[in-house]
């Protein structure tokens, strides 16, 4: 048991060194691991970021449009139809709105334009 | 009696060690054991130094990341309170031009507020962004 003892302590010893060198290889890949998830959710939180602007951008169309429309209303409400100064303005009031309908948000690629 | 732990333990150790780690238990001298434990502390050590090099590298990231991402919010919060801003002002124009059919004033408004909109809001972005890293001061 002595003899079995004098072998086997040096050996478990040795198999420990194994062990950890194995361990800590397993432990820096971890960290690697973790480290690209940090990173990825950093770049996520970016993204959103940017998609707060583009929704700030689309908030922005939408309430002048409905301005512009609210305008036109108001302007047809009170214009006469044979009025040319009236009708002239109220073409052109709902030219600008058309135009504004037509403004892009993003390009193809995606990008806020 | 049940056997004792220790010969059972030294069978699964050279098991788990495998050719190399049988070769090892059958060599083995103080001299090897002490020549293992240094190479294991230098391991250990790189390890350790290489697991710091990751954790450093990955915060100057997110740092850089989490930078880019205040100067957008920074720069579309500033740029979007100008342009709401100017743009109330010219619906109030606007507003007052069809209530007194003004049909110049509604022109000036209009196409006011068809230039902002049409006007990209990441117009300034890069100057903006180059004047915050020399941390000077601009006027979107």
């Amino acid at each position: 048991m002595v003899l079995g003892g004098l072998v086997v302590g040096p050996a478990i010893l040795v198999a420990s060194f194994f062990a950890h060198a194995k361990a800590g290889d397993i432990e820096n890949k971890v960290e690697r691991h973790i480290s690209e998830m940090d990173i990825d959710e950093a770049n996520k939180w970016k993204l959103v970021g940017a998609l707060d602007a583009v929704l700030a951008r689309v908030a922005e169309l939408k309430e002048t449009t409905l301005k512009v429309q609210s305008e036109l209303e108001h302007l047809l409400s009170i214009s006469t139809p044979d009025t040319e100064e009236d009708a002239y303005m109220v073409a052109k009031v709902a030219v600008s709105l058309g135009q504004l309908l037509e403004v892009a948000i993003l390009d193809k690629e995606g990008k806020i334009v | 009696m049940p056997k004792p732990p220790i010969p059972n333990a030294g069978f699964n150790v050279v098991k788990h060690l495998g050719a190399g780690g049988k070769y090892v238990v059958q060599n083995l001298n103080p001299l090897e054991v002490v020549r293992e434990y240094v190479s294991f502390l230098k391991t250990a050590s790189e390890q350790k130094s290489e697991r710091e090099r990751i954790a450093a590298k990955r915060d100057v990231a997110v740092k850089l990341i989490e930078s880019e991402k205040e100067i957008i919010l920074e720069y579309f919060k500033a740029r979007f309170a100008e342009r709401k801003e100017a743009l109330q002002g010219l619906f109030d124009i606007l507003h007052q031009a069809v209530e007194t059919k003004n049909e110049h004033a509604m022109d000036t408004a209009l196409g006011g507020i068809l230039g902002i909109v049409k006007d990209s809001p990441l117009k300034d972005f890069d100057s903006f962004r180059k004047a915050r890293a020399d941390n000077k001061i601009l006027e979107i």
